[in-house]
């Protein structure tokens, strides 16, 4: 912290002891792409920033482990910007808005002229001339954003989750949460916060997907936010069988069947082949000689498979493939945020794959272009309004009274059991979710079946989960994070099928095998919310979206 | 996963356990990390990445996949994922321009010349154009008057 404008806080809290207090004007959640984004346009409108990540800022989140490419839209050209924003809208199913998408893509531009103008290298072409703008690379992005946040004097603290929020008088007032390399608590009061902690896949093992176990969905509904769009979560990627790298770009270029031989084409064709006949196989085989060369430099991750792994030529030879749960990290749903990337509870922001990106992709899945382009955009909102909002009401950010917002896995309400057993806890819930006969398409009574077994989760993790505290130092740090990641995805699942049951059609990513085709009835957003009562309401979409339906 | 340490290769730097997101690994006294937790792992290579001796291996599957130091030296794969990010070349993270780059040492998996029927054709053609406009160009850009358009 040799470069920190940060102080220390000056009076702990009397009930409860931290091993750190920090105060700053801003606390960022998450430190991907939409974080680290966030935490930039903060300290570049001068405010004291802290940036608390669950791993390590550079490596941690999908974006590092993945890399994107960002969607991007040239300001000044109106034929790319309109090709670029009409071919999403009939993909978007009516929630999708033409000025939202142009916005954001007009501030995913300029954040990726200053990573340019900062020293980021972005991709070259052949002949070396031209950047191609929007290839963040996996590894590479997020570690130079980290080290232009060094720059701007922002405090990092890695391996360091926020479970819990801190309130004032219904705003959000700071954070507290464990090291879990040094075994040491942590509190930052802060004038504003925002949450970018990503999406979440339920642990269904891809690549650099184990922290996003949708904590920011559980920080936001203890604070009173509520979410948009989580029936908007059935999104399957495909990986060599038992890998866990989900990259797509090789299945545009292959052929993929089923367990007879038949071909089936991407999407609801694999899924229903790999639910039905068992088996899914792929063949790389629309590859010339210079596109193999090509995608195997561009794809590296892709490629160990068969290099570490199946010996074989996935270009000439058949290999078995099979689907794994992306969930809301590539899908829509998450916490609805409005202009300024505000949440409904004030001083609260969010951005990136934590939020609802219905808006810029509608009931689909928001990829890697549009949802790398909404991270930077929406990262660089709730930064500047966290800003804002910090410098006219959070004066008396250190001193202020606040209450500790943490419920289930960290405060429990009853008596904490030694032997809950919180990898079955995880367990319990991955059974609901990761299956892809049961998340693809998704029927009432199994979905009723399903929430009624994670609401008796809910019970037994709000009344009595908490940390091991049989255990010390960093393993009790590691013990109390696991807990509250365990009461986060329960959480996540009941809201994603309490909006799965209430959306009686099928539309997106939300497949009804009882409620088959779109029913225009519908076609209004589905609210969630709630603790120990799970509340869903509807909400009108847009009349900008509205029209934009319309005409599409 | 992570599946290999090649103790004879560390030199201790700590880097790994430094970098690692899920807090897979700990380290020896000698600085030498130990896989204390290899359920926590999520094959994202980025120890490899970063490990400048190429002293790791990380499997491609998603569960352990149990395999012996000879094994895979003979697969003669390590470091192939830092080299493909060009973390050999560059310190991860400070891949910059410095005066005229030689694009030969850009990192590999520009997908710029892909098929052109693919729908990021349009977005390669228009970044052509983007460049004659002088858009694209670094050095000759004008700046930035409003950073946050809100």
């Amino acid at each position: 912290m040799a470069n920190s404008n940060i102080v220390d806080f000056p009076a702990p809290s009397a009930q409860e002891s931290f091993d750190l207090n920090l105060v700053a004007d801003v606390l960022i959640i998450g430190g991907g792409p939409a974080g680290a984004w966030a935490g930039l346009a903060a300290a570049r409108a001068g405010a004291r920033v802290v940036v608390a990540e669950k791993g390590y800022l550079g490596t941690s989140g999908a974006q590092a482990a993945a890399g994107t490419g960002a969607y991007y839209i040239k300001p000044d050209d109106p034929q790319h910007r309109e090709g670029m924003v009409n071919s999403r809208l009939p993909i978007a199913f009516g929630f999708a808005e033409t000025e939202w998408i142009a916005k954001v893509y007009d501030q995913s531009f300029i954040n990726q002229d200053l990573m340019s103008r900062w020293g980021y290298a972005f991709p070259r072409t052949q002949d070396g001339n031209q950047e191609r703008w929007g290839g963040l690379r996996a590894g590479d992005a997020v570690l130079f954003l980290r080290k232009q946040l060094e720059q701007h004097g922002v405090t990092i603290l890695d391996h360091s989750p926020a479970l819990e929020l801190l309130l004032a008088d219904g705003a959000a007032a700071g954070a507290t949460g464990w090291n879990r390399r040094t075994g040491k608590r942590w509190q930052v009061r802060a004038g504003a916060v925002v949450l970018a902690t990503g999406g979440t896949a339920f642990r269904s093992g891809i690549a650099g997907g184990n922290n996003n176990t949708g904590d920011g969905y559980l920080l936001a509904v203890e604070a009173g936010a509520q979410l948009s769009g989580m029936e908007f979560s059935g999104q399957y990627g495909i990986v060599p069988k038992g890998s866990a790298c989900s990259k797509t770009a090789v299945y545009g270029s292959a052929t993929l069947t089923d367990a007879h031989g038949q071909v089936v084409s991407r999407g609801k064709g694999t899924t229903i082949a790999e639910i039905q006949t068992g088996h899914l196989y792929c063949k790389l085989d629309k590859y010339d000689d210079i596109g193999r060369q090509r995608i195997q430099a561009g794809q590296p991750m892709t490629f160990q498979y068969f290099k570490r792994h199946l010996h074989i030529d996935p270009f000439t030879q058949e290999y078995e493939v099979e689907h794994i749960l992306e969930g809301t990290i590539r899908a829509s749903g998450g916490i609805e945020v409005g202009d300024g990337a505000t949440t409904t509870v004030p001083g609260l922001f969010a951005a990136g794959d934590t939020t609802s990106r219905e808006k810029l992709v509608g009931a689909n899945q928001s990829g890697a272009g549009p949802a790398t382009a909404w991270a930077l955009a929406s990262g660089s909102w709730a930064g500047h309004s966290a800003t804002l909002f910090a410098r006219k009401y959070g004066a008396d950010a250190a001193t202020r009274k606040v209450s500790y917002a943490g419920t289930a896995g960290l405060r429990p309400s009853e008596q904490a059991r030694a032997d809950l057993d919180v990898n079955a806890l995880i367990a319990g819930v991955q059974e609901e979710v990761l299956p892809v006969a049961r998340f693809y398409r998704r029927d009432g009574k199994v979905m009723s079946a399903s929430l009624e077994k994670l609401d008796g989760l809910w019970r037994d993790a709000r009344g009595s989960l908490a940390g091991n505290s049989g255990l010390q130092g960093a393993d009790y740090a590691r013990s109390v994070v696991r807990a509250r990641e365990a009461a986060a995805m329960i959480a996540a699942a009941r809201w994603i099928f309490a909006s799965a049951l209430e959306r009686k059609e099928s539309r997106g990513l939300q497949r009804r095998a009882d409620y088959p085709v779109i029913d225009e009835k519908q076609y209004s957003h589905v609210i969630t919310g709630g603790l120990d009562q799970v509340w869903v309401k509807r909400k009108p979409v847009s009349s900008n979206a509205h029209l934009h339906a319309r005409a599409s | 996963m992570i599946e290999y340490v090649f103790e004879d290769r560390c030199t201790g730097c700590g880097k790994c356990e430094e970098i690692c997101p899920t807090g897979t690994f700990d380290l020896r006294a000698d600085g030498v990390p130990v896989i204390a937790r290899q359920a926590e792992c999520h094959t994202c290579y980025l120890c490899e990445a970063h490990c400048p001796t190429d002293a790791l291996y990380v499997g491609p599957l998603r569960t352990p996949q149990p395999t012996s130091r000879e094994e895979i030296l003979a697969l003669g794969v390590l470091g192939n994922f830092r080299r493909a990010l060009g973390f050999d070349r560059h310190e991860p993270g400070s891949y910059c321009y410095a005066g005229n780059e030689d694009s030969r040492y850009a990192p590999e998996g520009s997908r710029t010349q892909q098929n052109p029927n693919s729908p990021d054709a349009a977005i390669y053609a228009s970044l052509a154009i983007a460049r004659e406009r002088g858009l694209i160009e670094v050095h000759q850009r004008p700046p930035i008057t409003n950073e946050i358009v809100l």
